[in-house]
């Protein structure tokens, strides 16, 4: 069965990604693009975001995958809101 | 003026590095007391709380007052990362309240997690199979502990802490389709309640930052995705 015929390996992906010990991280989505599992959402370290390409690889073996999840930034200026 | 920093979602690990920002000693100076709105941590455990707690001790004796998020509780052990960051010197709420002096002025918090259900037009009914009931019950349970507790705050600014989302505004951005899994007007009904003059809350990364309830107290999304920054940094000025 070909990728584009098995809507389910994406979503399967996606639940292994979120529960997997590696990365505990919900913001992540899964979709087939072309033929490949593309994989986009942030997650909070570079550790977990390199997790993420372990674990796809480990569960589509050669069926090719792309990771796209960033770090999330928190490095922005801290600015003041007046409320009042 | 009271300086209100909040943050949430942090989701603290073991291979996390300066979770709130390189220079959290600079809270000091910005801010009165900082918020923490839930997902402390990753899986939620309590070596996951230890680099948190662990973070914040070169501010330790500030004002940090939190409460857990759904991340919290993924390893059964929210009373585990309650009790690790309590030791850390946090102030957790769990359906309780908090008043800290800030020059004199009284500036009270409730916190509770919050759970989903969603909002008018498209939300969950206390009906039907008893799963459903329990999820509905369970939202409703702890927005009332915040109505409660909001209600019986003796402050002069009062502020209402949650994980989950009490409006859609905040929403904004994330699939409709979820909003039900991502806060409930329940709360929003326990904030208008007792007139907070705040609400700060987390869980929608996707969301935006600024919202209102329906009778017009300022809610802020400060999960740190949405911010971007260290941290939300909110002036307030308490009533005369």
């Amino acid at each position: 069965m070909s990728d584009a015929l098995d809507p389910y390996i994406a979503v399967h992906l996606r639940e292994r990604l979120v529960t997997d010990a590696r990365i505990g991280e919900q913001d992540l989505q899964t979709e087939i693009v072309a033929g490949a599992v593309v994989i986009t959402g942030e997650v909070g370290t570079e550790e977990r975001r390199t997790a993420v390409s372990e674990v796809a690889a480990e569960a589509l073996g050669d069926r090719p995958h792309r990771n796209l999840v960033t770090v999330v930034r928190s490095d922005g200026a801290v600015q003041r809101e007046e409320m009042s | 003026v009271i300086r209100v920093a909040a943050v949430g979602d942090l989701h603290v690990g073991r291979d996390s590095h300066c979770p709130l920002g390189t220079e959290p000693e600079r809270l000091l100076d910005d801010a009165d007391l900082l918020l923490l709105a839930g997902d402390l941590t990753r899986v939620g455990t309590a070596d996951e709380a230890e680099v948190l707690a662990a973070a914040l001790a070169c501010i330790r004796g500030f004002p940090v007052v939190g409460v857990l998020g759904n991340h919290d509780h993924a390893s059964d052990a929210g009373s585990e990362v309650v009790s690790t960051m309590r030791a850390g010197g946090v102030v957790m709420l769990e359906g309780d309240t908090t008043v800290v002096s800030v020059d004199g002025v009284r500036v009270g918090v409730a916190g509770t997690k919050g759970f989903g259900g969603g909002f008018p037009g498209a939300c969950a009914t206390d009906f039907g199979e008893a799963e459903m009931r329990l999820f509905v019950q369970h939202s409703h349970a702890l927005a009332d502990t915040l109505a409660v507790g909001l209600g019986s705050l003796d402050a002069d600014v009062r502020i209402a802490l949650t994980h989950y989302a009490p409006i859609e505004k905040t929403l904004k951005g994330e699939r409709p389709e979820i909003y039900p899994l991502l806060g409930s007007y329940f709360l929003a009904e326990a904030v208008d309640g007792a007139g907070a003059h705040l609400a700060i809350h987390g869980h929608a990364h996707h969301g935006c930052e600024r919202g209102v309830t329906p009778l017009g107290t300022p809610v802020r999304n400060v999960a740190q995705p949405v911010l971007g920054r260290p941290y939300g940094l909110y002036y307030l000025e308490p009533e005369e």
